[in-house]
């Protein structure tokens, strides 16, 4: 076993010291080599992840390939590789000769688990140590590391503790000291141990990890945070390291908690914590303190608070107050705190049991109330006392037939008649049933099959209730059985008569099945789901009546019994269908899934071996299927894929053929006349600064120098403001080119005109430009967007939370670019998150037309039907594609983003273009409120959000968005616009402080304003650009009509209310608010000034001054305003 | 005496072709810069005879002769038959795919032209009608083709579809996808102020076209010379005089006077002038397209006399065409007119009937006129 940890350079070296491990001398390296060319070795290389230099990297696979190349003799023994699967697609090395036999292993599957469990400690009390996990934990132990962490836990306290708050702590501190044999982190440890004022002991280096990963985790919205963003969050939380070392610190500490696998990292450079329960841990120490009120509100708690909950009542002193809250709104919540506490609390526990007997009286459909009864039976376990000595102690104060009868509903629930029989033969007088015991009676003879004992039983109790429905129902059950149908019918249909619940329109269903009845069979079934949606049976066998006819429309009924399946026997049969469906239909991936589940379900059962057996038939027809898929297929499918994959495949799409590769370069060539040659880095680290920038370039090869140009892959979607001003400074060596992962996975999302466009776009903004500040339409690029950081995360976090958000702001101010790159964000931090966005226009006259566009924009658009759509079948399409989208990623959202919505409802003069505007508004609530739609509207004004009515109709979306008003840039992020492209113009630029403020002060931060006075600021000067440069160039903008058309063009695009404001502030300069609104005017035109004021200064053409004085917040549009107030002499 | 066998190189009623094509280097250079890259909109803006057109077949023929830049130009007059936006659509999407086959020889296939086509109909966003027609060009050349639409005529659409049609543009503008010049009599960024009109956002390029210069129109006086008519001396300066440079007065004086006379001469421009003069006043007084009072009438029903005399029954038609009221019966007989003379060209028609039939067309165009 060689660890690849060790390799410095040399393969012999790290064989040596692996022959003789912890000899001084190791054997000589012509001995290895004799021993692997003998053929004699296995060699197992572990880790080849583990060697973190690209150089190294690159020189260890070389040396690998060469000694594996079939034609070497060292090829003759057995070569072993292992590594982690994504690291490996990331590096773009290939282990040539190894790759064709490439094995990935899955996690564990529950039987797995127990396999393990039983084989470390026998059948029997594995079995016990498995049941004793419990379903979460279970999840955890599919990782062996956690599994492994699990039995040593479990070695060293001899149980496996019952608070999984503990298990962690234990968890993550056998993960802090894991891998210290190898050294894995040791170069980081130094350069932390360099940073901080007290030596770093492995004390010290275990709190600093718990600080960083709590900061993490209280800040992390989602469960994936960028590394920049994650950097920081860990900095905010260090208390020990200097201010100015902290971020550095941060960035150790989470590569340090990476290479130790408590944190992960992918492709797009985003961390999370390797199981989301551990980040669920971290997070609740910043719940100490909240209100149980709060933390458990009456309308249930969101699911990915779930594990925080429970984790927060083993850390409370005094956890009763949490508990008993649950115990009002949630009693499986109840449970598992309960079960976690560090210390058993007898009173809480008996007030749960209580709950859950009263919970199982009352269930009359018998099965539906069978997870209730499970718990029942796991509280009584975990107070040492059997199910009928915790029953009689609640049901003391009953008689005797009192109690018999609700342990017999008990049993019933969980389908045991054996003991439902023995409760029943204690409970009667000789050979008597008592009538009181009549229908449980009834039901057990029923559960037994003695269906002319439940008939007769039946009969007896329905004399005396005769308007008893369930027992009709249920007496009919036992004359099916008995064949006799009419009965049957009659029973069936005076239980619908008597109460009309879904269980018994199902039952008639079935009856009519067995009449040859199907078509009448099928409508009960659906009258049944009208009822109750959440009916499984009723899924389940309208799926089994339409699966020949219509098999996808009965796989979506199978995916709804086995959502709903209300115990675990009852799910074991529909995931049996569904697998069975899934493989018939040729649905793979799903087919493993639900047969994983079942295994899942039962791990210790006889038939693990048989449906293994599948699963692997399963895999290998979806491995061919995979093989003959494209990268776009698989991306589409997956979501992403490695940057060098992709980076690749966008190259192929666009035009262009790798010609040649290095560790970090690519060479790639276009075939055309004449060719051309560009060499292309992939950049993978986190965040790309300048000094990484210049690193890159300095790693050209030397001969690829003379192409000229140079194009950069990067990883990230965070550019510094330094990153920019070197790229700006780069492009006197080489045109360098630049493109994010995100726009490439787009572009191949898209087509092969778009990769090459990208491509094309990317080299276009290469070198020096007469113009750099130019631009038109929606500012796409990466290296032209500038600042909005704040923007993006507060949209992102409040998307990620599931708020409806609006974007409202001023023309031009970059909503639309904005949009583009929150889509990206989204991608990053939210890939739960499906983006649609549509840009809305005066085409659209319909509410269909509306739709068709919506759908047309939406992924994989080309299976879904475009023409004739309803609202329904628009909700249908919409709502299928968001559960084929959950099933890959749970939680799915889709998100739309509405642009120029204004297109959608009338205008200020009350014409609308889109005539039933009202009710695609509607749809978009009602889809809104079942939980997995957001809609993002975005334009100029906040009416959707704020205008009550039109006309006759009410408004659905009033109040209903979270306005977010898009402001200007901040003064940093428009200087950072303002340096950035005034060195790459031709003549470069170099603002002085005093004219980066005095383009502040004119432009306010508006970027199309500031690009403007750029543009006339770079025609006239160069050099060092002063404040005097400035004032000129505002001076000739202003001169010239057609320069400064967007600004009259944005004050036109005011209301005639705004217009008049923005005149008279043009003129007479700031005003207190009173002013502005005439005193003399009738109400409504006072109220109308009122709210042009209030938009105007939400969309950011006022502000209210310290002072209180309205004021413009653009000197430029001020200007502007001015100018139109003197050439067309408009009154105020 | 041998007649020599020359053309006449004036013509008002059509765009200039290269040989005759004067002046306007400036705009030229400006627009094609505007129009180099994707995501730009440019306007032409001028009254009638200005030369609007001419200048966007001038753009168009420069854009051509550049190999550097992978346009796909497709220029579409605005005023034929564009009854609602799908229709439109459809008709610049048929341009780009006869453009790309005249330019490139590549004609789309039926299931590209479909597709296309259906779009149209769902009047989906520009920039998804015109990805298959680009895709298909890409897949076969490796170019990514910049889609450059030449819309001729805008004025002609009406307030509401050149709303209609401006925002469309603009989606695909703001998001590169194409690039365009508008063409047409209204200043389009003055254009009547609607929260969702967005043609002030649109057009980054606004160039409102002047009459030809002196020298110009020096300039276009010599090309008769080049074409073998003999020019006096002094009729530049006279043709700039009587016309202020208006390029379709120039060319027609210059059409008239080599119609009438074998030589250019200041002699002929002044005796045309009391002929012309009164025709050139009434057609460009009728230009305006706003709802005309008695007065207006009066002079627009004298000018659809004259040009029903003249045997311009299209012209006539466009005249009526302008105004809201006589739109769609104007269209329509401007359809039977033009299947009337493709009848006639290609045979199918005697050139009697054909005679007969635009008699008719005439009788139905001064019946509409009075009602």
């Amino acid at each position: 076993m060689v660890l690849l940890g060790g390799y410095r350079g040399n393969f012999w070296e790290v064989l040596c010291q692996a022959l003789a491990p912890g000899r001084e001398s190791p054997p000589s390296q012509s001995l290895a080599r004799a021993l692997v060319e003998s053929g004699a070795l296995v060699l197992l290389l572990d880790g080849i992840n583990e060697v973190q230099d690209s150089d190294l990297q690159r020189r260890l696979v070389t040396e690998i390939n060469a000694l594996t190349a079939p034609a070497a003799p060292t090829a003759r023994s057995l070569w072993i590789v292992s590594g982690r699967v994504q690291d490996y697609e990331q590096s773009r090395l290939r282990l040539e000769y190894l790759e064709a036999r490439r094995w990935e292993l899955q996690p564990l599957t529950a039987d797995l688990i127990y396999q393990y469990l039983a084989s470390a400690f026998g059948d029997a009390q594995g079995l016990v140590l498995y049941r004793e996990l419990g379903q979460n934990l279970r999840e955890v132990c599919t990782r062996p590391l956690l599994l492994s962490m699990v039995f040593a836990v479990y070695q060293q306290t001899g149980r496996v503790s019952t608070g999984r708050g503990a298990l962690y702590r234990e968890f993550v501190g056998l993960l802090l000291r894991w891998g210290d044999e190898r050294a894995v982190d040791s170069e980081i440890r130094a350069q932390l141990a360099g940073l901080l004022p007290e030596p770093l002991t492995d004390e010290r280096y275990a709190a600093l990890a718990e600080q960083a990963l709590s900061a993490l985790a209280a800040a992390m919205v989602t469960t994936l945070s960028e590394w920049g963003t994650a950097m920081k969050y860990v900095a905010a939380g260090l208390t020990t390291a200097t201010a100015a070392s902290r971020e550095r610190v941060a960035n150790l500490l989470l590569e340090s908690l990476v290479r130790r696998s408590v944190l992960q990292r992918d492709t797009f450079h985003r961390v999370r914590f390797f199981h989301h329960t551990v980040q669920e841990y971290f997070q609740a120490r910043r719940l100490i303190g909240v209100p149980a009120s709060e933390l458990i509100p009456a309308g249930g708690i969101p699911a990915e608070r779930r594990e925080a909950i429970i984790f927060l009542a083993g850390l409370l002193p005094d956890p009763a107050p949490l508990v008993e809250r649950a115990l009002e709104f949630d009693l499986a919540l109840a449970f598992e705190m309960l079960h976690d506490l560090p210390r058993p609390v007898p009173q809480l526990s008996r007030r749960l049991a209580e709950l859950l007997w009263e919970r199982i009286r009352l269930g009359s459909v018998t099965g539906n109330q069978r997870r209730v009864a499970r718990l029942f039976q796991r509280v009584a376990a975990q107070r040492g006392q059997s199910v009928e000595e915790l029953a009689a102690e609640i049901d003391g104060a009953k008689s005797r037939t009192q109690q018999a009868q609700r342990l017999m509903v008990f049993y019933s629930e969980l389908g045991d008649t054996q003991s439902q029989q023995r409760v029943l033969r204690g409970a009667m007088q000789g050979q008597d049933v008592p009538d009181d015991l009549l229908f449980r009676a009834a039901s057990t003879a029923c559960s037994t099959g003695d269906d002319d004992q439940a008939i007769d039983l039946y009969t007896r109790y329905l004399k005396q209730h005769p308007t008893h429905a369930v027992a009709h129902n249920n007496r009919g059950f036992s004359y099916r059985r008995k064949r006799d149908v009419d009965a049957a019918l009659k029973d069936y249909q005076r239980a619908i008569e008597l109460d009309g619940r879904a269980p018994f329109y199902t039952n008639l269903a079935v009856l009519l099945d067995q009449m040859k009845r199907r078509p009448e069979a099928i409508q009960q079934l659906e009258i049944a789901l009208k009822k109750d949606p959440a009916s499984a049976s009723a899924h389940f066998f309208l799926a089994n009546y339409i699966e020949a006819d219509d098999p996808e429309r009965a796989l979506s009924h199978r995916d709804q019994a086995v959502r709903f399946a209300p115990h675990d026997e009852d799910l074991a049969i529909y995931l049996c269908e569904l697998a069975d469906l899934q493989e018939k239909l040729g649905r793979y991936a799903p087919a493993i899934r639900s047969l994983r589940e079942m295994i899942a379900l039962d791990p210790t059962n006889a038939q693990v071996a048989s449906r293994k057996g599948r699963i692997a038939t399963l895999r290998q027809r979806l491995d061919e299927e995979q093989r003959t898929r494209s990268t776009r297929e698989r991306l589409q499918e997956q979501g992403e894929l490695p940057v060098s994959v992709m980076a690749v495949e966008w190259l192929k799409a666009a035009g262009l053929k790798v010609v040649e590769s290095t560790a970090i370069w690519l060479l790639a060539s276009n075939e055309r006349q004449p060719p051309t040659l560009l060499p292309v880095s992939l950049a993978s680290e986190p965040l790309l600064t300048g000094a990484l920038l210049r690193e890159l370039i300095d790693s050209l090869p030397t001969a690829w120098r003379r192409y000229g140009e140079v194009l950069i892959v990067t990883g990230t979607d965070t550019l510094t403001t330094e990153a920019h001003h070197q790229l700006a400074a780069l492009q006197d060596e080489y045109k360098v080119a630049l493109v994010t992962a995100l726009d490439i996975r787009d572009a191949l999302l898209k087509s092969d005109i778009v990769c090459h466009q990208l491509l094309d776009q990317a080299r276009k903004h290469t070198g020096r430009k007469a113009d750099p500040f130019a631009h038109q339409g929606v500012v796409s690029e990466r290296t032209e967007f500038f600042g909005r950081t704040d923007d993006l995360r507060t949209l992102a976090d409040r998307l990620g939370q599931g708020q409806q958000v609006g974007l409202f702001g001023i023309h031009k101010i970059g909503k639309s670019s904005l949009l583009a790159h929150l889509g990206r964000r989204l991608h990053v931090g939210h890939p739960e998150i499906t983006v649609v966005q549509v840009e809305l226009n005066a085409a659209l006259r319909s509410a269909e037309d509306v739709y068709n566009l919506i759908i047309r924009q939406m992924p994989s658009a080309d299976d879904l039907p475009t023409t004739n759509l309803t609202a329904e079948t628009f909700r249908q399409t919409l709502t299928a594609f968001h559960r084929r989208r959950q099933q890959e990623r749970p939680g799915h959202r889709l998100l739309l983003i509405l642009d120029e919505y204004a297109y959608l409802i009338p205008d200020h003069t009350g014409q609308g273009r889109v005539q039933d505007f009202i009710s695609v508004l509607g749809l978009l609530k009602a889809l809104h409120q079942e939980g997995w739609l957001l809609v993002l509207p975005c334009g100029r004004t906040a009416a959707l959000n704020r205008q009550a009515v039109w006309g006759r109709d009410e408004n659905p979306f009033i109040n209903l968005l979270h306005p977010h008003f898009l402001g200007p840039m901040l003064r940093e992020e428009n200087d950072a616009l303002m340096q950035s492209l005034g060195r790459r113009a031709e003549r470069p630029l170099d603002f002085t402080p005093e004219a980066l403020a005095a383009v502040y002060a004119e432009t306010g931060g508006h970027p199309a304003f500031s690009r403007l006075l750029g543009s006339r600021i770079v025609s006239a000067a160069s050099g060092e650009i002063t404040a005097g440069h400035v004032t000129a160039a505002i001076e000739a903008l202003l001169s010239k009509k057609d320069d400064y058309a967007l600004l009259t063009a944005i004050y036109d695009k005011l209301d005639e209310e705004e217009q008049h404001l923005a005149r008279q502030l043009a003129q007479q300069g700031p005003l207190p608010r009173q002013q502005l609104i005439p005193a003399d005017a009738e109400i409504e035109r006072r109220k109308r000034v009122r709210d042009a004021i209030d938009n105007l200064i939400d969309i950011t053409v006022l502000v209210q001054q310290p002072d209180g004085m309205i004021a413009h917040r653009y000197g430029l549009l001020r200007r502007a305003v001015e100018r139109e107030i003197e050439e067309l002499g408009l009154e105020i | 005496m041998s007649a020599t066998l020359r053309t006449n190189p004036y013509h008002p009623t059509r765009p200039a072709s290269h040989e005759i094509f004067v002046g306007r280097e400036d705009d030229c250079r400006s627009l094609l810069a505007a129009l180099r890259s994707q995501g730009h909109a440019a306007s032409i803006a001028g009254p009638a005879g200005i030369g609007k057109t001419s200048l966007l077949n001038a753009v168009q023929r420069m854009l051509l002769a550049n190999p550097d830049l992978p346009a796909l130009i497709a220029y579409l007059d605005l005023q034929k038959g564009h009854a609602s936006l799908d229709l439109l659509l459809r008709h610049l999407a048929d341009a780009l795919m006869a453009a790309l086959q005249s330019q490139h020889g590549l004609r789309c296939p039926d299931a590209c032209i479909a597709q296309t086509h259906a779009l149209a109909t769902q009047r989906a966003q520009i920039g998804e009608i015109l990805a298959p027609i680009l895709e298909y060009a890409f897949a076969h050349t490796q170019v990514a083709y910049i889609p450059v639409l030449l819309l001729d005529n805008v004025h002609r659409l009406g307030v509401a579809a050149t709303e209609d049609l401006a925002s469309v543009l603009q989606t695909a503008v703001n998001q590169h996808q194409i690039t365009c010049a508008l063409a047409g009599r209204d200043e389009l960024v003055a254009g009547s102020y609607s929260e969702t009109s967005p043609f002030r956002m649109l057009i980054s390029y606004n160039l409102n076209l002047t009459p030809l210069s002196a020298a110009q129109t020096r300039e276009l006086v010599a090309k008769a010379n080049t074409c073998g008519w003999e020019v006096e001396e002094g009729c530049d300066t006279l043709a700039y005089q009587l016309t202020g440079g208006h390029p379709y007065k120039l060319h027609y004086y210059l059409a008239n006077v080599l119609t009438t006379s074998e030589r250019l001469s200041c002699e002929g421009l002044r005796r045309r002038q009391p002929e012309i003069e009164p025709y050139l006043a009434a057609l460009f007084r009728a230009e305006p397209t706003i709802a005309l009072g008695s007065s207006g009438y009066a002079e627009l029903s004298e000018l659809i006399r004259q040009l029903i005399r003249e045997n311009r029954l299209e012209d006539a038609l466009e005249h009526l065409r302008a105004e809201a009221r006589w739109r769609d019966q104007a269209t329509l007989l401007i359809l039977r007119l033009r299947r009337c003379l493709s009848d006639m060209n290609t045979g199918l028609v005697r050139r009697d009937e054909a005679s007969a039939e635009q008699t008719a067309i005439a009788a139905a165009i001064l019946q509409l006129l009075h009602g």
